[in-house]
């Protein structure tokens, strides 16, 4: 293109003008400290040796000033995300542990002995404790009352004693412990539990087994909660305790 | 610890399903453009997959706890195959497949999304049925399904996510 120097020289000056408050405007904007970009080659217009020199062009029309791209734009709430979570969880895990420790059962028939071969005191049948109706002794006892159940001498022969008839949502949980000779649990047996539809029988069919095998091993009615079966779980437990609280107040067993 | 496993195993589930409900809100809100100006579209869609995630991670947990308590009486087999759990076999039927849904639509997407957009979408849209069957599950099969809380917790997560879903549709037909 043959031009006159003049005008060529002018529009240089313009673009190199330009070309500085661009440059002034991204410094202000950009970090001293951005990482080099690959930018363009300073096109054929600007072939003054001041041009060649000066900064960088700019990015090309329309692009905005260089901004750090932004890899999570709810990083902040992410983290309330997750800490709200682990927060819900850990409140809900200790609020069924408290609800579990005081879950609401009603006794509706107190524990009571069965029978033995030996002579059981006739006081142990009203021992049990949070009783709302009347004993349930379904085996008559021949030996005198006494108020020191602990002085009475231990059966020789396996002592059965029925459990509180622990009445839950779902329905009633009752059971029976067998106490040997030396005082331990031999048998747990449920008398009574949820059958009102197919699926607590289902229930019950895969919780019982493992309720009464828990008993046994712990030796105690402090048995784990069977996951899809709590309330039968907890009256078991309750009823299994009173069961235990009566033989121990006729000096059956020493456990607690 | 076999009871507190119990307890986690209750309380990550709820948890999950909460996730899993905030997450199907979050796309239907992203999806059908009704996020409102304040906040950019990418912190929506940044959320909901992260939430998503959050999700998985809970159900993650959920099935380790309920593993981890010895008195479930579920297994890895009962974990991962359908139909194979001594009680509530179909209710722990409806939570697997749902754990296979929100898996799939997790993997599809992160850590990179899916070529073929429209399998992408035939995955990412079964995760409305995925969590209707969490919903299922965790009324069939939860210990607090009795409660009177947990069912109104489950009333309105239900009402949330109809509602994310009917203005996702309501968007649909608009568009056509």
């Amino acid at each position: 293109m043959d031009s006159d120097p003049l005008i060529r020289k002018q529009l240089d000056a313009e673009l190199a003008a330009r070309l500085q408050r661009v440059t002034a405007r991204t410094s202000r904007t950009t970090p001293p400290t951005a990482p080099p970009t690959n930018r363009p080659a300073p096109s054929a217009r600007t072939t003054s040796p001041r041009i060649a020199s000066s900064p960088p062009p700019p990015p090309p029309p329309g692009a905005g000033p260089a901004r750090k791209k932004r890899r999570h734009p709810a990083r902040h709430s992410r983290s309330a995300a997750l800490a709200l979570s682990f927060v819900t969880t850990t409140g809900l895990a200790y609020a069924f542990a408290a609800t579990n420790n005081s879950a609401s059962a009603t006794i509706t028939a107190p524990a009571g002995l069965v029978g033995s071969s030996q002579p059981v005191a006739a006081a142990a049948t009203t021992a049990a404790p949070n009783t709302t109706a009347p004993a349930a002794t379904t085996a008559p006892t021949t030996a005198p009352a006494t108020t020191a159940p602990a002085t009475t001498a231990p059966p020789a022969t396996p002592t059965v004693v029925n459990g509180a008839s622990v009445r839950n949502r779902y329905g009633n949980v009752q059971v029976q412990a067998t106490f040997a000779a030396d005082g331990t649990l031999t048998n747990v047996d449920v008398l009574e539990a949820p059958s009102r539809d197919g699926q607590s029988v289902q229930i019950n069919n895969y919780a019982v087994p493992r309720l009464n095998s828990e008993a046994l091993t712990a030796q105690s009615a402090n048995v784990n909660t069977i996951s899809g079966a709590t309330y039968t779980s907890i009256g078991y437990a309750q009823s299994l305790q009173s069961a235990i609280d009566v033989a121990r107040a006729n000096g059956l067993t020493a456990i607690s | 610890m076999t009871q507190w496993m119990y307890y986690l195993s209750r309380s990550t589930g709820i948890v999950a399903l909460l996730l899993i409900v905030a997450s199907l809100l979050w796309g239907f809100l992203f999806s059908s453009r009704a996020t409102g100006k304040r906040l950019r579209p990418n912190w929506w869609l940044d959320l909901h997959n992260w939430l998503g995630g959050l999700a998985l991670v809970f159900t993650g947990l959920h099935l380790a706890t309920v593993w981890l308590n010895s008195d479930s009486g579920i297994g890895l087999v009962q974990i991962f195959v359908p139909q194979t759990a001594t009680f509530n076999a179909w209710a722990i039927t409806w939570g697997v497949i749902a754990t296979y849904v929100m898996a799939a639509a997790v993997f599809t997407t992160w850590p990179r999304r899916w070529k073929n957009r429209r399998w992408w979408r035939v995955v990412h849209v079964s995760t409305v049925a995925g969590t209707a069957l969490a919903f299922l599950h965790s009324y069939q099969s939860g210990s607090d399904a009795s409660q009177t809380w947990f069912q109104a917790l489950l009333v309105v997560a239900a009402g949330i996510a109809t509602y994310g879903l009917g203005l996702r549709l309501s968007t649909l037909r608009r568009a056509d």
